[in-house]
């Protein structure tokens, strides 16, 4: 009675597609946090954008990066920071904490998957804001628009930041198999992972040290790599290198999600019975 | 051919152990004790198709996790399990195909969605066909009284429809296995009844095999010929549930009353009772005995009373399964 179910036929259950569905519900089911949350990108914009006015002073440019480059590097890193919003650690966890993951886990669609899914939605119900976030941003800050070549290669690394966004999030969203109670570590990803990622402070300014961590480190790809590029601090080869780097921790992180899930699974306590 | 088959299976948790006396909190943080407990403890069984099973126990003695096992949610730490001849937990999604769940205590169904529209998602995901899914709901929707509440969103329903709901999406899709943790758990007497006729019909309408679990006794009284009783993570018995009465129970009980004018004769009666049978309840008109059907015949002490007492009214019961298990539970013995 083995029914084993081809790869395609597993990606592909339609009920995937009804998962997608409930993350975009999920995006405006809680109005209220959305409201703060596009709230909350412009605040954050004006407020850095102060401080690196105060930095620049007279100053037209501070090693070699014009007022410009630099206010256009933290808008869009203000909306990388909105589009790349991942909800499926606190998802992970409330399903752990409740029990409810014990019924996920006798669907025909695999946990992970139906999170990714769920995820998804959540982003692209989070996208159609863009519509109101990007203008907002445009008056507040400055969105110079690169060539076209150079756009292309921000969406592709913009992509793949997404995916790097997302699997950072997965593994501290499976984390709570072993923790049950994930706040701390929650926060402390948001808040070293914000910094590292170029939120605040492009690595270009970072002092040597502390830059050579953060190139360590995988945030800078989520928001720092296609901000770069786009506002054409990262060129020619140096653009390559940003992809690469992308590439490969999306690879590094998802290999390492994998394997944390095969042993998850051996670790889940199912609570209240 | 057995459908379902445990072989020995074992579960470990291990959770860190909690440190008493003075800054406990903050000791906890930094100790690397653990502790095991053994929820399952070598516990083996075969199911035949079209069974179905009591399992029963005591709170905290495995039965859920049994289930979480065979469902392909937990990963045993010893033993071997499979379920239509597949390991539920390495082909998680292959076994849910075969399988239906429910879970008495939480929901399979999507708060915010109404139930057809969560029924509609879960054919989807069964990959049902638009004919078959139409049949399956017909089907459902009037063995289970679902029409006056398919449009409502599932956070409205009261438990007994909810219930319902869970029933009806975890057989939509036909599966020939159904796994049932505590299905009647809180219900009134007549959603019950609704949800073991239901269970009862599709036994013998689909030949569906059930693994039951419930600490209600009329659940088991009603639909298992056989029960697995577990305690401690290990099977104290394992076999017909009349094997069981008669080992524990092999008695009867014959409630009798009188009329009017009987009163004082049916002291007489219990005054001087035939071998074998003794009072149980005795109260004016009404008395109760209790009976070894080995040493009396039931028609001979009926007899024996009707030749002195007018007899009004009376019945004839089997003792309860509930004083049978409590003695099981009580021993925690295997019962061989």
């Amino acid at each position: 009675m083995i029914a084993r179910q081809s790869f395609a036929e597993r990606v592909l259950n339609p009920g995937l597609r009804d998962v997608f569905r409930m993350g975009v519900r999920r995006t405006y089911a809680f109005r209220m946090w959305l409201y703060l949350g596009i709230l909350q990108v412009f605040f954050q914009l004006l407020l850095v954008k102060a401080v690196w006015k105060a930095v620049y002073g007279s100053d037209a440019t501070v090693d070699g990066i014009s007022s410009e480059m630099m206010l256009t590097y933290l808008t869009v890193v203000g909306i990388i920071n909105f589009m790349i919003y991942p909800i499926l650690a606190d998802e992970i966890h409330e399903r752990i904490e409740e029990g409810q993951v014990a019924v996920d886990m006798v669907r025909p669609i695999g946990f992970v998957r139906q999170m990714l899914a769920l995820e998804l939605g959540h982003s692209i119900g989070r996208w159609a804001l863009l519509i109101v976030v990007v203008p907002g941003m445009l008056l507040l800050g400055s969105l110079t628009p690169p060539s076209p070549g150079t756009f292309l290669l921000f969406l592709l690394s913009f992509a793949l930041a997404y995916v790097v966004g997302i699997e950072i999030w997965l593994l501290v969203g499976l984390s709570a198999f072993w923790l049950l109670n994930i706040g701390g570590m929650r926060s402390m990803v948001g808040l070293i992972g914000g910094f590292f990622a170029g939120s605040l402070i492009p690595l270009w300014f970072m002092p040597g040290p502390l830059r050579a961590l953060a190139e360590w480190l995988p945030f800078q790809s989520i928001a720092y790599l296609p901000a770069a590029i786009y506002v054409g601090q990262a060129t020619g080869n140096e653009l390559w290198r940003a992809l690469i780097v992308q590439g490969v921790w999306a690879v590094i992180l998802g290999i390492a999600a994998s394997r944390v899930w095969a042993r998850a699974q051996n670790r889940l306590v199912v609570q209240g019975g | 051919m057995p459908i379902i088959h445990a072989n020995h299976v074992i579960k470990d948790f291990t959770r860190t152990k909690a440190v008493e006396g003075r800054f406990s909190a903050v000791r906890t943080l930094f100790t690397r004790e653990q502790e095991t407990i053994r929820a399952v403890d070598g516990v083996s069984f075969s199911i035949d198709e079209g069974e179905i099973v009591g399992y029963l126990g005591p709170n905290g003695a495995g039965k859920s996790t049994t289930i979480k096992m065979l469902t392909g949610i937990l990963v045993p730490s010893d033993g071997e399990i499979t379920v239509a001849g597949i390991v539920p937990w390495e082909h998680r999604e292959a076994n849910a195909m075969n399988i239906g769940v429910v879970f008495g205590q939480r929901t399979q169904l999507w708060w915010a969605l109404p139930l057809q529209e969560s029924l509609r998602l879960i054919g989807r995901m069964y990959r049902m066909s638009e004919a078959d899914y139409r049949r399956s709901m017909d089907q459902l929707t009037e063995l289970l009284d679902m029409g006056p509440f398919l449009q409502t969103p599932v956070r409205q329903l009261s438990l007994g429809q909810r219930m319902r709901g869970d029933l009806a999406a975890a057989v939509l899709y036909r599966p020939p296995i159904l796994f049932l943790d505590e299905p009647t758990v809180g219900l009134d007497i007549v959603a019950k009844e609704r949800i073991r006729s239901f269970i009862e019909e599709l036994n013998r309408e689909r030949k569906t095999t059930v693994l039951l679990t419930t600490h209600d006794l009329e659940d088991v009284e009603r639909l298992c010929k056989r029960i697995i009783i577990i305690d401690q993570g290990r099977v104290l018995f394992d076999g017909q549930a009349t094997d069981l009465r008669q080992r524990f129970a092999p008695t009867r009980l014959v409630d009798v009353t009188v009329s009017g004018d009987g009163v004082a004769r049916l002291d007489a009666v219990i005054r001087d009772l035939p071998d074998g049978v003794t009072v149980t309840a005795h109260d004016g008109m009404r008395a109760s005995f209790e009976l070894v059907p080995e040493r009396i015949a039931v028609s001979e002490l009926i007899g024996a009373i009707a030749a002195q007492v007018p007899i009004a009214d009376l019945a004839v019961r089997e003792p309860a399964m509930e004083g049978i298990i409590r003695q099981i539970y009580e021993a925690r013995e295997v019962v061989r």
